[in-house]
């Protein structure tokens, strides 16, 4: 609901890790970025990303999570950035463009 | 003259062997760091006997009040000669001449104890005592201890007095140290469990009352962007819902932790519950909070003597395990089965509810059973219901099992096994 107005499509969204990596496999177009929680049932948010990244070094994962802790973790395993909840949305949809390389925040947020 | 000079050669000889065989005992004494106390005390009883040249000895521990004693041992060889009722507790006030080192506060000798005019004499039984010595052990002001050896050949002189208090002075040190240490390791225990359970709820509020903020935080950031493009209202209703559910969220997670805390505390004290009466109550409460969604749940046929030993907090239990069971459920219908039963040998109460839902791994199945803070930390495993639930049942001494509904495939549902003491 947040990255509607954004112009974001999601593709695929999760319960827990495990549900996170079987998605992130069996999508044919895989997406263009992933945010990703850290504590979840089943698999954790870095366990999650270890498997995804090993399976597709090209994958982008921003971790928005409230666990502080783990935030130099995630950068450790390739995560592109961790955004600590809560934060504002301009915040992280900034994050997103910056991580897609695209320019058009500015105007969209400021809109 | 010669015979005389021999004689006290051997005697001075015997005696500096005695006593290079006392700091041989004394410097084993003090190594035997792995003994228990009781294995210390026997190791010292039997070497007191030994050196001081004695046929028996004893070691009674005075209470902490100073008045009354307990019998702790008596050297081994004493067992086979004394067919005495072993009185194991008594007063001071009671016990006979042999206990005088207490009330003097120092070392005493009775070289002839059947000619002692203020002997209170032995019970039938006891083995005939011609010599007694006893110490007094301090532990500051206190004596902790009495230890007496008795029926030396030759009189009892200040030597012995000096092994005996020697002997038992170093032993009560080694076992105070081995005290200290026991209660030293029960409190770090204490401290580690205080400090995890600070830890806990210290982590629980930045984590989900942040988690809460955030849904907050989204919800609103969005009300301008809609409100500007013109979005349909029910787009603005969704936020508003979002909103209210996240403050209902923010009120359980404060009770939860309110109710956690209570029971850390001790909570209410036990007493006889009609389990039924709780079961249908938490049966109302979900199908109430789940209104909108298909639940059927069942339950055993009522009975109206079935009881546990349980407090006002078994219906959150139920409440919560049933909650777990919709909330983790996909399933157009959820299906819930409450079943109880009493085993016929024990006549234990048995309760399980399955449920057709997502079901529990069984790496998840053992920290919901183990439930300690850490590993909820770790991943998002437990939460604050199932920490709620592990810890009642450890108040009700009720066991807890996690199964799977269809034998070895966790995907097909779970049952939530918890077996109840019978409560006459």
């Amino acid at each position: 609901m947040v990255l509607d107005p954004f112009g974001f499509e999601i593709i695929g969204s999760a319960k827990n890790g495990l549900e996170a990596v079987e998605i992130y496999e069996s999508l044919s177009k895989k997406p263009d970025l992933i945010i990703m929680d850290h504590r979840m049932p089943i698999m954790s948010g870095i366990e999650a990303s270890k498997i995804i990244l090993d399976f597709d070094k090209t994958a982008k994962i921003i971790f928005a999570s409230a666990d502080q802790s783990v935030r130099e973790h995630a950068k450790t395993i390739g995560a592109i950035s961790f955004k600590n909840k809560p934060f504002d949305n301009k915040k992280l949809i900034k994050n997103i463009f910056k991580a897609l390389k695209k320019n058009s925040i500015t105007s969209k947020v400021e809109q | 003259m010669t015979v005389k000079i021999e004689k006290e050669y051997s005697r001075l000889k015997d005696e500096l062997k005695l006593k290079d065989e006392t700091l041989q005992s004394l410097l084993e004494l003090i190594q035997l760091r792995d003994y228990t106390p009781k294995e210390l005390v026997n190791y010292t009883l039997e070497e007191c006997v030994r050196l001081t040249q004695s046929k028996a000895g004893y070691l009674h521990f005075i209470n902490p009040n100073q008045k009354s004693l307990e019998l702790y041992t008596w050297s081994k060889d004493v067992l086979k000669i004394c067919t005495a009722e072993k009185t194991t507790h008594y007063p001071i006030s009671q016990a006979g001449v042999w206990a005088d080192c207490f009330r003097i506060r120092a070392p005493i000798i009775h070289n002839d104890y059947p000619n002692l005019p203020n002997k209170k004499g032995v019970p039938e039984g006891h083995f005939p005592v011609k010599r007694h010595m006893s110490v007094p052990i301090f532990d500051g002001n206190n004596i902790v201890a009495i230890v007496g050896v008795g029926n030396k050949v030759n009189p009892y002189d200040h030597r012995d007095v000096r092994k005996l208090t020697l002997f038992a002075g170093s032993m009560w040190k080694i076992i105070r140290q081995k005290r200290i240490e026991k209660q030293i390791a029960e409190s770090e225990v204490k401290y580690r469990e205080a400090f995890n359970q600070t830890e806990f709820y210290k982590d629980l509020f930045i984590h989900d009352i942040s988690n809460i903020l955030q849904n907050i935080q989204s919800s609103i950031g969005l009300f301008p962007i809609l409100l500007k493009s013109g979005e349909k209202s029910e787009k603005i209703d969704d936020l508003i819902e979002i909103i209210n559910d996240q403050v209902i969220r923010g009120s359980k997670l404060i009770n939860n932790i309110r109710k956690l805390s209570l029971i850390d505390e001790g909570g209410p004290p036990l007493e006889k519950i009609d389990l039924f009466d709780i079961l249908y109550k938490a049966y109302k409460f979900v199908k109430k909070s789940f209104s909108n969604r298909e639940i059927d749940i069942t339950i055993t046929e009522k009975r109206n003597d079935i009881f546990v030993l349980a407090d006002n907090f078994l219906l959150d239990l139920f409440e919560n395990l049933i909650l777990n069971s919709v909330k983790h459920n996909q399933n157009e219908k959820i299906n819930i089965e409450i079943k109880v039963s009493q085993n016929s040998e024990d006549m234990n109460i048995k309760i399980e509810i399955i449920d057709n839902g997502m079901g529990i791994p069984d790496v998840l199945k053992s920290q919901i059973i183990e439930g300690n803070y850490q590993k909820r930390k770790e991943s998002k495993g437990m939460g604050l219901g199932l920490m709620l639930v592990r810890r009642l049942l450890k108040k009700y001494n009720a066991k807890f099992f996690i199964f799977d509904r269809i034998k070895d495939d966790h995907t097909k549902g779970t049952n939530f096994t918890i077996v109840f003491q019978q409560v006459k």
